[in-house]
């Protein structure tokens, strides 16, 4: 669960819920998994499950909580919209997936390239505001951030699947 | 393509996975699979960075890991030990067997230049060893920096068994 928890709560967030919503898709992906647990018999492709199975709770949970399920066109083509939502899921639980190789890459990166990196990105901050929280100077921001981008891409090209290359 | 070329393309092509523009390095990406390939990964992981990672807090995880009931632990009856030679550091290797339901296994704990390595051979249907995995022979292998944190695991449906390394007492005991 420790090692899973990112991958599938980050994928509930992503779809734009709250932390109450986020919440209740956790913990329905884990009971998915227990009452699914025989059936999944390669280790290796739980962390596609678990972000399938957490995606689809999500546009489900959106879904239900959206007032346009209730006009009567729209239940016409239920199907349809199933439909969209399960490649929806596919295409979310395959992005989900290649971001955690990211998420540890970063942390297996550590140091200022992690704190730089996160600053950029993870908080958003302008460059003025990196010079002063990490005393970096202004012209050194961007030749770095590239060189972290490098080492980056170089733990998750080292550990990522061959599965995701396409 | 030149392979300096490429190298020297490499600040521009993090522009343009930034979304900045950079003429050059677009004309250079149209022809240069290798730097496609790197503009791509750098696209994901750029994009990646930007949707944010969530830990799950403590409640949410906690409540999750309730619908999994704990494994019952089975007792674990030490058969014997042996002293299996001297080892680094002067130390002693010690081998001893172990017995449970449902299974046996056999270790060799041998101190190491630094540290421990140990070694077993797992006897029985099903289980899963941490902390590594066992192979089609039933071995797992592992190493720790102290004795004491020698302790193997192994799990299988709803049952847990702990081995840790016979203590001292045990020995002076046999
Ligand atoms: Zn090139």
């Amino acid at each position: 669960m420790d090692r899973f928890q990112n991958l599938v709560y980050s994928v509930a967030r992503r779809t734009g819920l709250g932390s109450d919503d986020a919440g209740d898709v956790f913990q329905a992906t884990f009971l998915a998994l227990y009452r699914n647990l025989d059936r999944i018999e390669q280790p290796e492709t739980l962390p596609k499950w678990l972000s399938v199975t957490a995606a689809r709770e999500a546009l489900k949970l959106k879904r239900n909580a959206s007032r346009f399920v209730d006009d009567a066109a729209v239940l016409d083509r239920l199907d349809d919209v199933l439909a969209d939502e399960e490649a929806s899921a596919e295409a979310l639980a395959i992005e989900a997936e290649d971001a955690d190789y990211w998420r540890r890459a970063l942390v297996e990166l550590g140091g200022r390239c992690e704190q730089l990196l996160t600053a950029l990105y993870l908080d958003e901050k302008s460059y003025d505001e990196i010079m002063s929280s990490l005393e970096m100077p202004m012209g050194a921001i961007g030749p770095t951030r590239a060189r972290c981008l490098e080492k980056l891409r170089k733990l998750y090209q080292r550990d990522r699947p061959e599965a995701l290359d396409s | 393509m030149m392979k300096g070329t490429c190298s020297r393309m490499f600040a521009a092509l993090v522009d343009l996975a930034e979304g900045r523009e950079s003429a050059e390095a677009a004309a250079h990406v149209a022809q240069c699979a290798s730097c496609a390939g790197v503009l791509r990964d750098l696209e994901r992981g750029v994009r990646s960075l930007r949707a944010g990672f969530y830990d799950a807090p403590a409640d949410v995880t906690a409540a999750a890991k309730s619908i999994f009931p704990l494994p019952v632990r089975v007792a674990v009856r030490l058969l014997g030990t042996t002293l299996a030679g001297a080892g680094a550091r002067g130390e002693t290797a010690v081998q001893a067997a172990y017995e449970f339901e449902g299974g046996r296994a056999r270790i060799l704990y041998q101190p190491e230049e630094e540290g421990w390595s140990v070694m077993a051979r797992v006897e029985g249907e099903g289980w899963r060893a941490f902390p590594a995995e066992l192979d089609e022979q039933g071995r797992v292998e592992f190493r720790v920096q102290a004795l004491g944190e020698a302790r193997l695991r192994l799990v299988r449906e709803g049952v847990e068994v702990v081995i840790d390394p016979p203590s001292e007492e045990a020995d002076a005991s046999r």
